[in-house]
């Protein structure tokens, strides 16, 4: 009788355990990530290679394990996973983080000295040393 | 050869004062502010737990008043710690602060928030950083402003000073610090 009890006490204990444990909310590891298809996974592993993590020095989301890069890696397997396209990733990302997560900017006002500056040294550069040539 | 020279004079100031200006304008642009009017970011929906209370807390705690702070901390932050004081100050003005506990231990951010008091009316719990992916937050502090329908006017990153109060918030609100 007493082992009986024993047992049904450990039982107890361990359903109560278990039930803790599950209630728990599941942290997924974003390096075990799982897609439906290896095509799904290469164009997510690719598509995360053109965004910077906005947390880091210069590091893609692929290249770094800061928490915020794993984070929105996650992110980006998800969403590609649930079928959304390239450009709606990066959509999705820009609303949130702005263009820095971004290795190639749109051109707009803001960008516009980025873009069009060294284009400018260019030319201006071009322009000086045909002069300087036909000067001597 | 004066003319000349005198022309080259002119054409060096007009370029250095060009490129003065097109700097100014440029960085005028505020980095660590962000106005999303071009960029149209709400509030999701979501279910997470109160640090304060326990309770669940949805979207619609941004709802009630017409503008109110988000407060993105975690007791790992020093330079929350810094900005504190602010928040203490706006919270005895009467402005709305939510806080968003991020990446934090429960224990660690109720004993913080009892050691240096409470200036947050709901402080939202987010452990797994899961709600701050949806926000776009970058790291903390970060302070946004947001408006009646849950959208976010200004998102603002860094320590908040009672100069950037002034300066960037203050208008909303008419509270000055």
């Amino acid at each position: 009788m007493f082992r009986f009890n024993y047992l049904f006490l450990m039982l107890v204990t361990f359903a109560l355990f278990s039930s803790s444990l599950k209630s728990e909310e599941i942290v997924q590891n974003v390096d075990l990530f799982e897609f439906h298809s290896i095509e799904l996974q290469q164009r997510a592993t690719r598509l995360a290679k053109t965004l910077r993590c906005p947390q880091c020095q210069n590091q893609n989301l692929v290249e770094s394990n800061a928490q915020a890069a794993k984070d929105l890696r996650l992110k980006v397997y998800t969403m590609v996973n649930e079928g959304h396209s390239d450009q709606e990733v990066k959509d999705y990302l820009v609303t949130r983080y702005g263009n820095i997560v971004l290795y190639k900017p749109p051109f707009n006002y803001s960008t516009a000295m980025l873009w069009i500056l060294p284009a400018l040294f260019l030319i201006f550069f071009v322009l000086y040393s045909i002069r300087m040539i036909r000067r001597d | 050869m004066r003319p000349r020279n005198t022309l080259k004079l002119a054409g060096l100031v007009a370029s250095v004062i060009a490129f003065a200006v097109v700097a100014t304008i440029a960085l005028s642009d505020r980095p660590n502010v962000e106005l999303s009017q071009q960029r149209n970011l709400s509030i999701p929906e979501f279910t997470a737990t109160s640090l304060l209370s326990g309770n669940d807390v949805t979207q619609q705690v941004f709802k009630k008043e017409q503008y109110k702070l988000l407060n993105v901390w975690a007791s790992w932050c020093g330079i929350c710690k810094r900005e504190h004081e602010e928040l203490l100050q706006l919270a005895e003005l009467g402005v709305v602060i939510i806080g968003l506990n991020y990446r934090d231990n429960d224990q660690a951010a109720r004993e913080y928030l009892s050691s240096k008091r409470n200036p947050y009316t709901e402080v939202i719990s987010d452990p797994n950083g899961r709600l701050a992916v949806e926000l776009g937050v970058i790291g903390t502090p970060e302070t946004y402003l947001i408006d009646q329908n849950g959208k976010v006017l200004i998102k603002y990153r860094g320590e908040l000073t009672s100069d950037k109060w002034n300066d960037i918030f203050s208008g909303y609100l008419n509270v000055s610090i």
